[in-house]
This record gives structure tokens, C-alpha cells and sequence, in this order.
């Protein structure tokens, strides 16, 4: 039942989703995370948006996105601040970071500083644009990347503008963690399989230009417009009579089934927008599935969520003390992912930490916390 | 030599494999086959539907098909493939194909085994809450361009698949549930209901992030409260001073308002002028880039991220895999002509 990265170590310097979010899918895998903050930088998706009251002091999203951690805070800004994570990634093998590029290098701990305290490490490099190139140094959040990928231009009603994901679902930030997780088991692999330590450059707005990857040849290019799809003859959002919609697909051979479900004359669409307008949305749904069209009803949040156990179950976690958590997007049968536990705060582990993984003496960890080099809970 | 070298991977899948599947199964194998694996697709005689679906390029080729399968080989599904299989390292395959015991197996499904009648990609988004959420409250909910869900499962699959490698000897089985990972996705649709009681829904253009007309096209605006005094730089506009938008809570309520101005604001700077200055100042602006901006985008073309594949009468134009490793690349390989039978 051991889990794939039982025994693996990850320095944690990712912020909001992107860097987080991939830490947090290694912890699920069995990963031991290290979420390292600073006295003088917190993440902010501590205080995206404001905990509700008695839940404690943690954000929703920052304890969705960081559960499964440990919390260490070191002033990376000072040299025994930053000698100290030099020292705690010589017994670490991943370190995770999606800070604005050359941020790392300056706190001396970028992949060359790295590599000479640990040959090995694995260093994923988190970016908008890439490590490289004029817009190197360009920044972003998760739909900033959707306008300059190309996405927003294929998203939208046809003849309208583009159209973002936007801040609350944040497409490429989701993305991006299941890739990143995705190439640093690949590095991992690789050196177990004698590979040396990789320097991983994501970049944000490539991984979001290959989700669209089969647009580049299309000739003429691609429009936007709307639901439809191909090979499907039909695909759309429809209003019900109770103003719910629910979703189609009706592929061409099952247009005839369709056009008997819907009767009546003229037009297929104010056919099929007559006889939805006599039915619930879920009425409406049962008869296309049971005319064998697919069709599903729109959810909103709400809905999505009260399926839980029903539809779906593990994508969200169910906490005895914390409630909802983040879950995972896959599974594995023999060795179960799962999460442990609440998100830290600021500096929760600082001392445990530096003495059980970095070997840090008492007195060594003392001088830290008197410097402000470190920092500790409460 | 490339990371997955000498592992072997088979995509196996049923007569009626759902479209979605299909993608989702050759986007996690194109993955593996860029990182060095050798990937053998199974296919019908007839051929892959994919191959017969749209976009085309201008020669009339599936590009969809090119993309998901460039450095495959691609072998004819038949009796005679069981030993093939049995012999990999890791089978890809939706729920409906049966596989001998042996390699890893990496099961997609719509809904894993729950029978929730007929399913596609797009009704899926609608369970998931990926429709509600995106677009403008008047009109229908929008689904995202391309196929971004069956992708990220695509991603999921390739992901679930190597923390396999990584557990050998033991025989594993992945699970992967497009339900799933657009839930996992939307999770802050269900963090917001949990915690919060606050439902999220599509807001158009009082969404705190949308996107307003520029001189030659498109701008997405998108900021946070550390940004504010860059887009007012920016947009050099009196009427940004209403109290309106004197802090994020005002910002977001008249988030429509705030799109107005910045939009008439900015209404004579290009798409490369706005680019240019949101570096300078720091803003995560982003110009709405159409594919054939793309093509000829610095940098795009400083990183080589648009390489051609080789494919039978001319090269194809397409992503590279996005992430150099050690600032190495990872061309495509050729696209797979039709199938081979096997011995």
C-alpha cells in the first residue's frame, strides 16, 4: 500500500494555485511537503479571500490548496535565512516554485545553488511565459494565460467576443499542477532509473496553448462559436419550461430519434425549444436519455456539489474536522491517494523540521528564530 | 536519452469508446511518447474515428488526429495484439475494453462505474458545473474551447500512470473519471458553497475578470488588488478616482462599470502596445492572441514551442511538449500513417 512518493521530500515555494496546488497533488501521493513562507512573504491565498467565521484563521481556498503540508517559514532574504534552505534541500529531492522569473536566482537559490547543495534535486520551475525568451519576465494569473495562449480566441458565442474561464474557475492554474506533477514523477523516475537532477521549465502559457494543441494547422482557423462541435450535428445549452437548462449532444444518426421525441413542424431548434418549454429540466433530460441522446442538466456550484457520493466522490475530500477539502483527480487501487490533514500555519513545523530533516541543533535553530531568520508559529 | 526510454505503452479501446475518451486516451499517450515511451495505438481496420474528424488542415488531414498521435506507432487491433499487450509496461484504455493481466492498467471512464446513461464531453462540463460558470447570464451557459476536459483527463491519465512505474513491481490500476477531474477542477465552485455559502455563477461582464475591445482586437483584464496602481498608470483615467472602485470589494461589485472605463480608456493602445506596457508595469494583463498571432509571436518563436511533425505528404505544424528539461526540448515525433498489421 505505499504510496509512489512515500519517502520523497519536496521544498515547497509555490504560491496561490499554480506552485501550491502541484505540491499538493505530490503530498497526495505520499510526498512529505515542506511549504516554505517567510516572515517578510506569506501566500497570499492566505488572504485571497476572508476565512468565514469559526473556521479558524485559514482561507477557504489557501486550506483547500495546502492541505497535507508542513509549515516553514525561513527569511530567504537573509543569508542564514537562505543557507538554511540550502541546507535543508541537500536531504530534499523536489523543490516546487512559481515565483516571477529571476526571484529565485536572487535569493541565491536558484538551480545552480541548488544543484551544488544537492546533484540530485529535481527543481520545477513554474512561469507565465517560460525561463526564457523577451517575454520572460512577464506576469499572470490563470486567464491572463487564456487571452495570450489562444484559448479566449477559440471560447465564446459565435459572432461575440472572447471569453475567460475567469477568476473562479482559473482553468490554466488547475491545469498546470496536473502537468507539473505529471513531468516531476517523470523526472523522479528517470533518476531512479539513473537519471541525474532536471531543472523543469513549465510554462504556463505553453501547457495552455498545447490544451489547444490541434488548432496551430487548422486551416481555414478556427472561430468561435458558442456549444456546437463537431462530429456532433446538435450540442447545446436549452432553457427548460422550470428555467433551468440542461445540456445535449445529438450526434446526426440520432437526429431522426430526436426529431420523433420533439414532434411537430418546421424547424428542428423551435421544435426542440417547444417541447422543452412544456417540461422540467429534469423531465426533459430522462426523456433524451431514454431516447438514447446524451444530456445531462447544467449544475451550478451547488448542484455539483450536492452529487457528491452520488456521481462523483473523490475529487473533493470530506474532513472529520475541517470539512471540504481539495481531493484528487485520480486514483490509484493499490496504494490509495489520500489527504492528511489540515493546511499549516505560518511556520507551524519550523523547529520540527529543521531538526528532524535538516539536522539542525538545538542551538543552531535558537540563533535563527533570534535573528528572525526564522520564524515560528503563534 | 529521454525520460520514459524503454517503457512500452499500449492504447486499447472498445468498439463504442465515447469521443471524449478517445481524446483523453491519446492526449495522456502523446505525453509518454514525446518523453521517449513507445506508444502503440490499437486500431480498428477501419481506422481511429479521429482520423476522420475536424479541425482539418489545409491538405484536408485531421490535425485533432495529428496532435493527439504524432511519434505513435499504430498497429491493427487483433487477435494477435493480446501478446503485444500482455508484454507492456502500461495499457490506456477506457472502461469498456477488456485487457490481459499484467501491465499497469489505466482505466478512463465518463463517470467511473456509475451508470449515468449517455454521456459526452460537453454533458459531462454540464454535470461538473463548467458550463454554469462560463459565460454571460443573459444567454445559454459556453463551454471553453477545444476539448479541455477530455485533455485534463488526459493529464490525470499520463500522471496516474507514471506514479505507477513508480510502484513497480505491484500491479496497479488507475482510475480516471472525467466527472472527477472537472470537479477537481471546479473546486473552488464547491469550496465557495462549502465554505462560504456563496454560489458562483457565470457573471459576463460583471465578472471581476473579463475582457474589453482594444484598438486592434482584445484585452483580458485581469487583476488583483496589488495591481491597482498599475492599471490606473495604465489607463491614465480621472474617472478611475470614483469611489466606485476605491478598494477590491467596490472593484468587484462594479466590476461591469470598472470594464467600461478601462475599455473606452485603453480603447486607442494595441494589443502590442498594452503588451508591452502591462510587462513594464507589471500588470497580468493579457492580449487576446488569435492562433495566427501565434504563429508569428517572439516568444513563441525564442522558445521553438511550434515545431512540424513529420506526416505522410507534409509536415504538420504543432505544439512541442510544454516543458524543457534542462533546456531540452522534446520535438513531436511523425504522425502514424495508416495501421500495421502485427505478426
Amino acid at each position: 500500500m505505499t504510496r509512489p512518493l512515500e519517502g520523497c521530500r519536496v521544498l515547497d515555494l509555490g504560491i496561490i494555485t499554480a506552485g501550491a496546488a502541484t505540491s499538493a497533488l505530490l503530498a497526495d501521493l505520499g510526498a512529505t511537503v515542506l511549504k516554505v513562507e517567510s516572515p517578510t512573504y506569506r501566500d497570499p491565498f492566505r488572504v485571497w479571500i476572508a476565512a468565514p467565521d469559526g473556521k479558524g484563521d485559514l482561507s477557504p481556498f489557501f486550506r483547500f490548496t495546502n492541505r497535507g503540508k508542513r509549515g516553514v517559514s525561513l527569511d530567504l532574504k537573509q543569508p542564514a535565512g537562505r543557507d538554511a534552505f540550502l541546507r535543508l534541500a541537500v536531504h530534499c529531492d523536489i523543490v516546487v516554485e512559481n515565483f516571477r522569473r529571476s526571484v529565485l536566482d536572487r535569493l541565491g537559490i536558484g538551480y545552480a545553488a541548488l544543484k551544488a547543495a544537492n546533484a540530485g534535486i529535481i527543481l520545477a520551475s513554474i512561469s507565465s511565459q517560460g525561463e526564457t525568451g523577451p517575454l520572460a519576465q512577464y506576469v499572470s494569473f490563470g486567464s491572463t494565460l487564456e487571452a495570450v495562449a489562444g484559448l479566449a480566441s477559440l471560447t465564446g458565442y459565435a459572432g461575440g467576443p472572447p471569453v475567460l474561464s475567469g477568476k473562479e474557475v482559473n482553468l490554466p492554474d488547475q491545469n498546470i499542477a496536473l502537468f507539473a506533477a505529471g513531468m516531476i514523477l517523470t523526472a523522479w523516475l528517470a533518476r531512479r532509473r539513473g537519471g541525474g537532477g532536471v531543472h523543469l521549465d513549465l510554462a504556463q502559457r505553453e501547457l495552455t496553448s498545447f490544451m489547444i494543441g490541434e488548432a496551430f494547422a487548422a486551416s481555414p482557423p478556427l472561430q468561435r462559436v458558442g456549444n456546437a462541435e463537431p462530429p456532433f450535428a446538435l450540442q447545446d445549452c436549452v432553457l427548460a419550461g422550470d428555467s433551468r437548462y440542461f445540456a445535449l449532444s445529438v450526434t446526426e444518426d440520432q437526429l431522426p430519434a430526436l426529431e420523433r421525441l420533439v414532434g411537430g413542424e418546421g424547424l428542428l431548434a423551435s421544435r426542440l425549444a417547444a417541447w422543452t418549454a412544456r417540461l422540467g429540466r429534469d423531465e426533459a433530460v430522462a426523456a433524451l436519455q431514454a431516447a438514447g441522446i446524451a444530456a445531462a442538466p447544467v449544475l451550478d456550484g451547488r448542484g455539483m456539489a450536492a452529487m457528491r457520493g452520488t456521481l462523483w466522490s473523490q475529487a473533493i475530500a470530506q474532513h472529520p474536522h475541517y470539512g471540504q477539502l481539495k481531493g484528487v483527480p485520480f486514483q490509484l487501487d493499490g496504494a490509495p491517494l489520500h489527504t492528511d490533514g489540515d493546511a499549516p500555519a505560518i511556520g507551524a513545523d519550523t523547529e520540527a523540521v529543521l531538526a528532524e530533516i535538516g539536522g539542525f541543533s538545538r542551538e543552531e535553530i535558537a540563533a535563527l528564530l533570534a535573528n528572525g531568520a526564522a520564524e515560528t508559529a503563534g | 536519452m529521454k525520460p520514459l526510454a524503454g517503457t512500452t505503452i499500449i492504447e486499447a479501446l472498445s468498439a463504442d469508446c465515447p469521443l471524449a475518451l478517445r481524446l483523453s486516451v491519446g492526449f495522456a499517450g502523446r505525453l509518454a511518447a514525446d518523453l521517449g515511451a513507445t506508444v502503440v495505438k490499437l486500431e480498428p481496420p477501419d481506422g481511429d474515428p479521429v482520423r476522420r474528424l475536424p479541425p482539418l488542415d489545409e491538405n484536408g488531414r485531421s490535425t485533432l488526429f495529428a496532435f493527439l498521435n504524432a511519434g505513435k506507432r499504430s498497429v491493427l487491433d487483433a487477435s494477435a495484439t493480446g501478446r503485444l499487450v500482455g508484454s507492456a509496461d502500461a495499457v490506456l484504455r477506457d472502461r469498456g475494453r477488456r485487457v490481459p493481466d499484467g501491465p499497469i492498467d489505466v482505466e478512463l471512464s465518463m463517470i467511473g462505474a456509475r451508470d449515468a446513461g449517455s454521456q459526452t464531453e460537453f454533458t459531462i462540463l454540464a454535470l461538473g458545473g463548467m458550463l454554469d460558470i462560463v459565460g454571460d447570464p443573459a444567454r445559454q451557459p459556453l463551454r471553453l474551447g477545444g476539448h479541455q476536459l477530455a485533455y485534463a483527463a488526459g493529464l490525470a491519465a499520463y500522471t496516474g500512470l507514471v506514479a505507477s512505474l513508480l510502484r513497480r513491481p505491484e500491479r496497479e490500476t488507475v482510475r480516471v473519471s472525467l466527472l472527477e477531474v472537472a470537479v477537481w477542477i471546479n473546486w473552488k465552485s464547491v469550496a465557495s458553497v462549502a465554505a462560504m455559502g456563496k454560489l458562483s455563477t457565470r457573471a459576463g461582464r460583471a465578472a471581476e475578470w473579463s475582457v474589453v475591445k482594444c484598438k486592434d482586437g482584445y484585452l483580458a483584464l485581469v487583476h488583483q488588488a496589488q495591481d491597482w496602481g498599475g492599471l490606473r498608470r495604465l489607463c491614465d483615467d480621472p474617472r478611475l478616482d470614483d469611489p466606485l472602485f476605491a478598494d477590491p470589494p467596490n472593484r468587484a461589485k462594479n466590476a461591469a462599470a470598472l470594464a467600461d472605463v478601462v475599455e473606452a480608456a485603453l480603447a486607442p493602445m494595441t494589443r502590442a502596445e498594452l503588451q508591452t506596457r502591462a510587462m513594464a508595469l507589471r500588470l497580468p494583463l493579457g492580449a487576446v492572441w488569435e492562433i495566427g498571432d501565434l504563429l508569428e509571436d517572439a516568444q513563441v518563436t525564442a522558445r521553438g514551442f511550434l515545431a512540424l511533425a513529420e506526416a505522410d505528404g507534409a509536415p504538420i505544424r504543432m505544439p512541442r511538449l510544454p516543458v524543457l528539461w534542462n533546456g531540452q526540448a522534446f520535438p513531436p515525433g511523425a504522425v502514424p500513417g495508416r495501421a500495421e498489421a502485427v505478426a
